[in-house]
């Protein structure tokens, strides 16, 4: 089972130079789809106010990137194979999906990236 | 004492059908001339790492320049290009490159290009065979289509300019020097709004070698193809299918890397390009 701790992840993200400076002005909620486990992540203004860890489906959310478990295993690896290098690389190559807003999704991709990034550091498989 | 780099830039001024345009390139070197295309949306800069390499500079002439309406090579005074939407096409492609070589009078260049450079390398060999001593396509594919839907986002006007670089770091391998892949969006973070979607109708819809790639004479024009195993895009399998369909071409694939050798891991390229650099000076020395 691949965990990435959301307080972790939270204070990673918000501590972090580069997507301080790529999720300027950003706020919006983006899902994240582990197999059959699933988070939503909320920005305010550029800054995670919080990770959902059980959302329901009163949460909303704008977009949605998401991947069976074992392709986040694969993604996660400090060196990917190819075309796990990032979730939209895995889109067009795995079984990764992105849905949703995508204009949001398309101009907060270096933020989406630099998170995913982020987890790499912080996984634990 | 100040350090200069070994590289020339400057103008030079060439006309296609019936416009002129001032051109921007950079050069290095002597010997067997290089004519060094670019990427869509980039410019020459990509080709920096070759330009300085002396192992490769003594040898051969390196001449990297800007498509017109990318990096320094502005837009032709006379058309009123801002009423027209920007599209690369095939044709004007080919003969914009063959007409550089006429300019600057060079002797039958290697053409090498990389991504819609590396498409074009085939096209040359199959079009142009005899302006050209070899052609190198480094993500040359048979075909890159299925991106139809996509390409409109890459001139978005409600995107700003970390959207489309951001992409292109997906392109590259995990492996490549993080400073040389910051570096390659850097400079995709700097082309005009339309000039990467509107190189994308030559890259993605119009250049497809599909039924013609067999017709490419490999005796005329050597046709050598390189690919990044990490390059989603021109994926390895597209330029393999491409060299499967000519007699005589030359695949390899470069582990480790993605769709910028030459800027996003000059060092790990140098391996792999070399042996096709060396090939071609002893087949040129065959025939001089």
């Amino acid at each position: 089972m691949l965990k990435v701790e959301s307080l972790r992840l939270t204070k990673a993200m918000n501590e972090d130079p580069e997507f301080a400076l790529v999720a300027r002005f950003w706020s919006g909620r983006f899902r994240v789809g582990i197999g059959d486990d699933a988070r939503i992540v909320q920005i305010d203004n550029g800054r995670v106010e919080h990770i959902e860890d059980e959302p329901t489906v009163f949460d909303e959310w704008d977009f949605s990137i998401g991947g069976p478990s074992d392709g986040w295993e694969k993604m996660l690896q400090p060196e990917p194979r190819p075309f796990y290098q990032d979730i939209w690389s895995a889109v067009f190559w795995h079984d990764f999906t992105i849905e949703g807003d995508l204009e949001q999704f398309f101009a907060y991709h270096a933020a989406v990236r630099r998170t995913i990034q982020l987890m790499r550091q912080l996984v634990s498989v | 004492m100040a350090r200069f780099a070994d590289v020339v830039g400057r103008y030079v001024y060439m006309t296609v059908d019936e416009v002129e345009y001032r051109v921007y390139y950079e050069e290095a070197g002597q010997g067997i001339p290089v004519i060094l295309q670019h990427t869509a949306g980039a410019d020459g800069r990509q080709w920096r790492h070759l330009l300085e390499d002396a192992e490769i500079t003594s040898r051969f002439r390196l001449i990297a320049h800007d498509l017109p309406y990318h990096g320094k090579s502005s837009p032709p005074v006379g058309p009123r290009w801002w009423e027209t939407e920007y599209e690369l096409t095939q044709d004007f492609f080919m003969r914009f490159v063959v007409g550089l070589s006429e300019t600057l009078e060079l002797d039958h260049p290697v053409y090498m290009g990389c991504s819609m450079g590396g498409h074009l390398a085939p096209d040359l060999a199959l079009y142009y065979p005899e302006e050209f001593r070899a052609a190198i396509g480094l993500e040359g594919a048979m075909a890159t289509h299925g991106y139809d839907r996509l390409i409109p986002w890459f001139n978005h006007p409600r995107l700003g300019n970390d959207s489309k670089p951001s992409q292109m770091y997906t392109l590259m391998a995990p492996q490549s020097p993080e400073e040389l892949k910051r570096e390659t969006t850097w400079v995709y973070s700097q082309g005009a709004p339309a000039v990467f979607k509107g190189d994308l109708y030559y890259y993605g819809i119009e250049h497809d070698l599909t039924g013609t790639a067999r017709d490419i004479d490999t005796s005329r024009c050597p046709l050598y193809i390189l690919s990044g195993e990490y390059d989603w895009s021109a994926h390895p399998e597209a330029c393999e299918a491409l060299v499967k369909e000519v007699k005589g071409a030359s695949y390899t694939l470069m582990e480790r890397m993605g769709h910028f050798p030459m800027c996003e891991n000059p060092t790990n390229f140098k391996r792999y390009i070399m042996p096709v650099l060396d090939e071609i000076e002893s087949r040129s020395s065959l025939t001089a």
